[in-house]
């Protein structure tokens, strides 16, 4: 006697397994993008239902979060064009080369306020890339095709937000009017 | 010590590829022998390990609320269940057939729907979406779908009368955030199941759309209907849902429950609804105010 499932309860059986589990980090990356929960929500919703009208065509076995996050971009630089009337990659490559000559110190003690304020911050192209490789750990390969750039663009914006970063985290230390330095003088 | 510190700025500008694991074997080598003995790129390397650290944990600390797996599955389970029931709903289907037979009919003078025909239908469309959402889809269809309009629309003056003081600033609004080949056919306070409603009807040359509003009853609102919003836009939840060839789009203001009603694809359905919801909202929060 014949157990197979059914086509439509293996779709949502395999749905649930494979594209559910990363809803949490699908949203908070999305939080950091838009800067609004409620928003990110709706975005979060809309990935979710685009990823599941097209599940048939997701290969099994293959790299289910990439996926998604690549759905997750197309959805966010639809919605921002919606919402801000300004495209999501706009800051120039020359906008942050101009600016930073060095990679500032890093304070000690952050809080994850600081953090993510510093974060969100940074232009929103340099913001991608950092949420990507550093936070979501996809590798310059994934992140590049999630992104629709080359990998050498994937790698240089990572280099430059780095050091936006650390600028933006640099003038939360100086708000405080101390600065500590982790690159010198610590008597390793 | 010129040579140390060129080998240090080499170092650091491969230091993202040797964190991220984006450089070959050999250059790798180097970059570890080199931090073996340099303390300053070591304490590079633990800096950009620790801020690495602080930033994925930074993210991840933030909470997850607790509806959204839930909003998410009914989201997805909305567009699962379209197909099959559009399967099951052959008989629907057939209904709609009857119905455009009968319209064509009754346009052309054929016959005439009876009081009781019209309440039947209405009922037959009306229990297949939430209640909340029969308030307004009732009401478009009895008025603006059963009804002959007069060739020649009466003017804005006396559609605004018709609309009385406190409602007239509708008009405008609506006129404003609907495109231009939309002509207003009728706008009106109207009586609908002992229910007063605020009506616009308007045309173009392919689409029937009405703007309904009525007052809220005690109790009446989406979330105790259990439906969920297809999206929040500028801080207004718009709810949709459709049957036939009837497209819904509504939200809720403090005391009045909104519609956009057409036979219009739900896209673009949901973008009038969206273009007006903000202004009508305004203007229905400082009636009630």
């Amino acid at each position: 006697m014949s157990l197979a499932v059914s086509p439509e309860l293996s779709k949502n059986q395999r749905f649930e397994a494979e594209a559910m589990p990363h809803l949490s980090d699908l949203y908070r990356t999305a939080i950091r993008l838009l800067g609004c929960e409620a928003r990110a929500e709706d975005v979060a919703q809309e990935v979710y239902l685009q990823a599941w009208k097209s599940f048939e065509r997701f290969e099994s076995g293959t790299n289910c979060r990439a996926w998604l996050y690549k759905i997750l971009f197309h959805c966010v630089h639809h919605h921002r064009r919606k919402w801000f009337r300004f495209p999501l990659f706009k800051e120039s490559d020359e906008f942050a080369e101009a600016k930073l000559a060095y990679a500032p110190p890093v304070p000690e003690h952050l809080t994850d306020e600081e953090i993510l304020g510093a974060l969100d911050r940074i232009p929103l192209d340099y913001r991608a890339v950092v949420l990507l490789v550093d936070v979501q750990e996809f590798s310059y390969k994934e992140s590049a095709e999630i992104l629709s750039v080359p990998v050498g663009t994937v790698m240089s914006r990572l280099s430059r937000a780095r050091k936006l970063l650390r600028e933006q985290l640099g003038e939360v230390a100086r708000s405080y009017g101390v600065i500590r330095s982790t690159g010198k003088g610590s008597g390793a | 010590m010129q040579q140390d510190r060129t080998n240090c700025q080499e170092i650091q500008q491969q230091l993202d590829g040797f964190l991220d694991g984006g450089i070959e074997a050999g250059a790798r080598s180097r970059v570890e022998a080199h931090i073996e003995q340099c303390a300053g790129c070591a304490q590079e390397v633990a800096a950009r390990r620790s801020l690495r650290v602080q930033l994925r944990s930074a993210v991840q600390n933030v909470e997850i609320p607790a509806y959204l797996e839930t909003r998410v599955r009914a989201h997805v389970a909305s567009d699962r269940w379209r197909y099959p029931r559009a399967l099951k709903l052959a008989a629907v289907a057939g209904a709609a057939l009857v119905l455009a037979v009968t319209t064509f009919a009754y346009e052309r003078g054929y016959m005439r729907w009876t009081p009781q025909s019209r309440e039947s239908y209405i009922a037959s469309v009306s229990g297949q979406v939430a209640t909340l959402m029969r308030v307004g889809l009732g009401d478009h269809v009895h008025c603006a779908v059963f009804r002959k309009y007069p060739k020649a629309p009466p003017s804005m003056t006396e559609f605004v009368a018709k609309m009385g003081p406190d409602y007239g600033g509708i008009i405008p609004i609506v006129r404003e955030h609907v495109p231009s080949d939309f002509r207003i056919l009728l706008a009106h306070r109207c009586t609908y199941h002992a229910r007063q409603f605020v009506h616009m009807v308007l045309r173009s040359d392919s689409a029937l759309l009405s703007v309904v509003i009525a007052r809220k009853s005690e109790g009446e609102a989406f979330q105790a209907d259990e439906i969920i919003p297809e999206l929040s836009d500028a801080g207004i939840s718009i709810y949709t849902s459709n049957v036939q060839r009837f497209q819904i789009a509504a939200f809720e203001s403090r005391d009045h429950v909104v519609y956009v009603i057409s036979d219009m694809p739900g896209r673009r359905n949901m973008e009038m609804m969206q273009a007006m919801a903000p202004a009508l909202k305004t203007f229905l929060d400082k009636l009630a105010s």
